[in-house]
């Protein structure tokens, strides 16, 4: 008997106004509305700044945002210790975020899926080699190893990328490991072995596909974390340097003047947890769509 | 084994039952529309259907142990002379598992991984009777022997996933008699298990049947399981009682094209295990059609089928059908 | 039984081992750490000689094969800033670090499992949406700019909290709460979907079959269930938190091991460096072993396994 469905929570008419409320393109309005600013902010950043994010002018240092007292309408965030705009760098710190994430996420997917596929296929020593350097990955905090990194190569972007590529790649192989093992085990890819079909084609034609939707859900999970992280890295001064606007930045700079320009680390701050926040949502969202047996939880 | 029903007081009453489902997007689904069937004394009464056709919640309801979107919207549930159905929560929790016992589908999952097997024989017996901690482990011994399990002190201590499948069945059962039920509910006892397995559990229970004189109300989508041990069979269909009598009637001269259609697919080879396989699928339950609701379904359907909903009439004094057409069924 | 016992702990020590190679790989790709340790008109003699010392002309297995030797009979370098072993520096600061980060997991532990009960229990209520909402958002949140943002309200704008320091309960509470809040959402997240799962289970309609207490399927059964995959996440999530603990020990001024990386990065005191990564990796692998062998007591299954 499978009549212990879940009871529904509202009315036919209810849920489908809700649906079209929520939903944008098939994609869910919230996450998107969340995400959007940010990928449009790094892609056309030069075209929407109102002043040059560099541009110093100590006229105008430390500027409260416009609705305050000595606020300035052309300075609709307020403006940091040099009076340099601060609107237009989050504007650059978007674009900081974007490549930053896209890279690394891009990279570590790429190579966690291929060690993944081929541990979880083959299994004996490549997996066994995997799950070692997962269980070392797992000992190690991120921040640490950025330090450990940081501290062979020194501070900025390429400290960054290699480390938050070496703290994902792992989650992403160990997941994917799985998910190879559970489908090695179904009919059909047992039946491309029997049938001989090449180990090549049965990775790209049936493993691949059917790996696509955890890829999809993880990479946009990991997405939303390495901005944390980058933001972190970079806060802590092993990351971008300055004068830079990347958004972990702000925060720092913002930390000195806590007491006097609150707005910087603020808006800085929520620009990460917004941004990340969307890529959360999207990836909760996305894991329902793709394992529809989840949703009751 | 030949009674007649109608002269004792049956331990089991079931009158006019109802039950609704609230389905996804506000359907209501009528997983059972005026059930009336009885369970007398010491006998066994197999409930036979397709699934989907409403035994299971028919038992979960005798439990009073719905999900929680389905309810009870009518009728009554006579248990020794009492309506359950009014009970308190608490009164209906003493009756549970020391009244009436139930034995669920798959014993791999009936029991708590984490706690020995003695452990949970404890437990029913901690909640019900006032029993000394020797007394208790005594009565486990002797129940894990009444259900036919070797060595009972050596299995007291294991756990679960250290067990068979049939052994586990064996103690799900021992702890479902364990406070001397008057009645045991089995929800598909054995279909989870090998074909061998299951004739030892089905002996099991006709065994505590004959030795306890428990009534039993086994519920099953197989006909050759029901004809093993029961004495009278009921069949549903979406929801509602299609025919019901001694289990030799049945056989002899089904009354209902669908019970045929059943006992024809359960009786092929493979028996057992086989899920019975009928032309069709059962209709709607949140939204059925008038009339018979097997008539899309039956090869003996007429005009009248579709519009009318036949009443179930007594075709002999114990055995019932509801069809038009029951006395022409072939056997 | 044992053999599992015998298995974590051969794995243990496989992972330290790895732990120790990637150190000694970023050790190398630091570049030619003679120049450091040297005043800058060292000689061409000079150097030779130091090269020779330390073993730094040898083939790259066997410079291994000596640290490898020397991390384990107990010798662990100096610390060029403080010029004392590495080691002394770093169990000075632990103490802080222990202070701060037990506090924090305790604090996740305790709200995280009971507020993912509740949120269980009343599930599709409002309690149980503003919890799920202020979960996700907590998990979104970079904890520094939380801190920042704590600092703000607590001790710029009202006063209540000292800024920074480790001074007493009241300069605790900051640093503990911020770095409680990223564990916190997961063990939430994990405590609602595996009781729901469990009370869901057969095993607990079977028991309200036997006439068990709503109370005792909860207590006895239905939380010791669950709490399994929650006991497996902390083993995770006590990772995170000494990640966290590096950044929230900067923000506050709390002398304890994660700030130490930090001004060891920025004095470039590489040993320290080594060496608290060594200890922390160390410490969170056995702590992961911990955790495993905790399973055998609550889980028959693999005490039997």
């Amino acid at each position: 008997m499978t009549t212990t469905d879940a009871p529904p929570l509202t009315s036919p008419t209810l849920r489908r106004a809700k649906r079209r409320l929520t939903t944008l393109f098939g994609l869910p309005i919230i996450p998107v509305l969340l995400l959007a600013p940010m990928v449009i902010c790094g892609l056309f950043g030069p075209w929407i700044w109102p002043h040059d994010p560099l541009g110093i002018s100590f006229g105008i240092r430390l500027l409260p945002p416009p609705w305050l007292e000595g606020g300035n309408w052309s300075y609709i965030l307020g403006t940091d210790q040099f009076g340099r705009d601060l609107f237009s760098r989050l504007i650059e710190g978007a674009r900081i975020a974007l490549i930053v994430s896209t890279v690394s996420v891009s990279v570590a997917a790429v190579i966690g899926t291929a060690v993944g596929m081929m541990a979880g296929y083959y299994g004996g020593v490549i997996d066994m080699i995997l799950m070692r350097i997962v269980d070392v990955k797992m000992s190690i905090p991120p921040v640490l190893l950025t330090i450990l990194i940081g501290a062979a190569l020194g501070g900025g972007l390429a400290t960054i990328l290699i480390s938050i590529i070496l703290v994902f790649w792992a989650d992403y192989a160990r997941v994917i490991r799985g998910e190879t093992l559970a489908l090695k085990r179904t009919g059909y890819v047992q039946l491309a072995k029997v049938a001989n079909v090449s180990d090549r084609r049965i990775f790209l034609r049936h493993l691949l596909p059917n790996l696509a939707p955890t890829c999809i859900v993880l990479m946009t999970l990991q997405f939303g974390a390495s901005l944390v992280i980058e933001a972190a890295i970079t806060f802590i001064g092993l990351g971008i340097q300055p004068p830079a606007s990347a958004w972990g930045l702000l925060v720092a700079d913002g930390r000195t003047y806590l007491s006097t320009a609150w707005w910087i680390p603020t808006f800085a701050g929520l620009a990460i947890a917004l941004t990340a926040l969307g890529a959360n949502l999207l990836g909760d969202w996305l894991r329902d769509y793709f394992d529809p047996k989840l949703k009751k939880r | 084994m030949s009674f007649d029903q109608t002269t004792i007081e049956p331990l089991l009453a079931v009158s006019d039952l109802s039950v609704e489902i609230e389905g996804r997007e506000g359907r209501t689904v009528r997983a059972a529309r005026g059930l009336s069937f009885s369970v007398g004394k010491g006998r066994v009464m197999g409930v036979i259907g397709e699934s989907g056709s409403g035994k299971s919640m028919t038992a979960l309801s005798v439990m009073r142990l719905l999900p929680r979107a389905a309810k009870v919207t009518g009728g009554r549930v006579m248990f020794q002379g009492e309506d359950l159905l009014t009970k308190s929560p608490r009164a209906m929790r003493s009756l549970r598992g020391r009244a009436i016992g139930m034995i669920l589908q798959d014993p791999s999952v009936s029991l708590d991984p984490l706690y020995s097997v003695g452990d949970q024989i404890d437990e029913a017996l901690r909640m019900h009777a006032r029993m000394g901690k020797a007394e208790r482990h005594a009565r486990a011994v002797e129940l894990l022997t009444s259900v036919g399990i070797p060595s009972p002190e050596d299995r007291l201590d294991q756990y679960p996933h250290e067990m068979s499948g049939g052994m586990l069945q064996r103690v799900v059962a021992a702890i479902a008699i364990a406070l001397n039920p008057a009645l045991l509910i089995a929800d598909e006892p054995t279909t989870a298990l090998d074909p061998t397995i299951q004739v030892q559990v089905l002996d099991l229970l006709a065994g505590l049947r004959d030795r306890l004189g428990i009534s039993i109300l086994l519920i099953t989508h197989d006909f050759g399981v029901a004809a093993h041990i029961c004495d009278d069979i009921m069949v549903m269909y979406a929801g509602e009682v299609v025919e019901m009598g001694p289990v030799r009637q049945i056989f002899d001269r089904p009354a209902h094209p669908y019970t045929r259609a059943l006992m024809h697919s359960s009786g092929a080879p493979e028996g057992g295990n086989r899920l019975p396989t009928i032309d069709g699928s059962p209709p709607d339950l949140a939204d059925l059609p008038p009339g018979c609701a097997f008539a899309q379904r039956c090869p003996m359907v007429q005009p009248r089928c579709r519009a009318e909903a036949p009443p179930r009439r007594a075709l002999t004094p114990d055995h019932s059908a509801a069809c038009w057409r029951s006395e022409e069924i072939p056997a | 039984m044992l053999n599992y016992i015998l298995k974590r702990l051969g794995l243990a020590a496989i992972t330290i081992f790895g732990v120790l190679l990637l150190i000694f790989i970023a050790a190398r790709a630091s570049g030619d750490v003679t120049l450091l340790m040297l005043p800058q008109d060292a000689t061409d003699e000079m150097i030779a000689a130091f090269r020779a010392q330390h073993g730094l002309d040898q083939p790259v297995i066997v410079q291994f094969w000596q640290f490898l030797m020397g991390m384990l009979g107990g010798d662990f370098g100096t610390s060029l800033r403080y010029q004392r072993p590495a080691i002394e520096v770093i169990l000075q600061r632990l103490p802080a670090t222990l202070e701060l980060t037990l506090s924090a997991f305790g604090l996740a532990l305790v709200l995280g499992v009971t507020l993912g009960m509740l949120s269980a229990y009343w599930r599709g209520s409002v309690f149980d949406r503003v919890i799920r909402v202020v979960a996700i958002m907590l998990q979104s949140m970079p904890g520094f700019w939380l801190a920042i943002m704590a600092i703000l309200v607590f001790a710029v704008t009202l006063g209540w909290l000292p800024t920074s320091g480790r001074n007493g309960f009241l300069s605790l509470i900051m640093p503990a709460v911020t770095l409680a809040t990223f564990p916190l959402s997961g063990i939430l997240r994990m405590t609602r979907s595996s009781i729901l799962e469990t009370i869901e289970s057969e095993y607990v309609k079977f028991l309200r079959i036997k006439g068990v207490p709503e109370s005792t399927i909860l207590w006895r059964h239905a939380l010791r269930n669950a709490l399994i995959p929650v006991i497996a996440l902390c083993g995770l999530q006590l990772g995170n938190l000494m990640g966290g603990a590096v950044i929230t020990e900067t923000i506050f001024n709390w002398p304890g091991l994660g700030s130490l990386m930090i001004e060891s990065f920025v004095s470039r005191d590489y040993p320290v460096i080594q060496v608290g990564v060594l200890f922390i990796a160390t410490m969170l692998i056995l702590l992961n072993l911990a955790v495993d062998l905790l399973f055998c007591v609550v889980d028959p299954r693999i005490r039997y396994a």
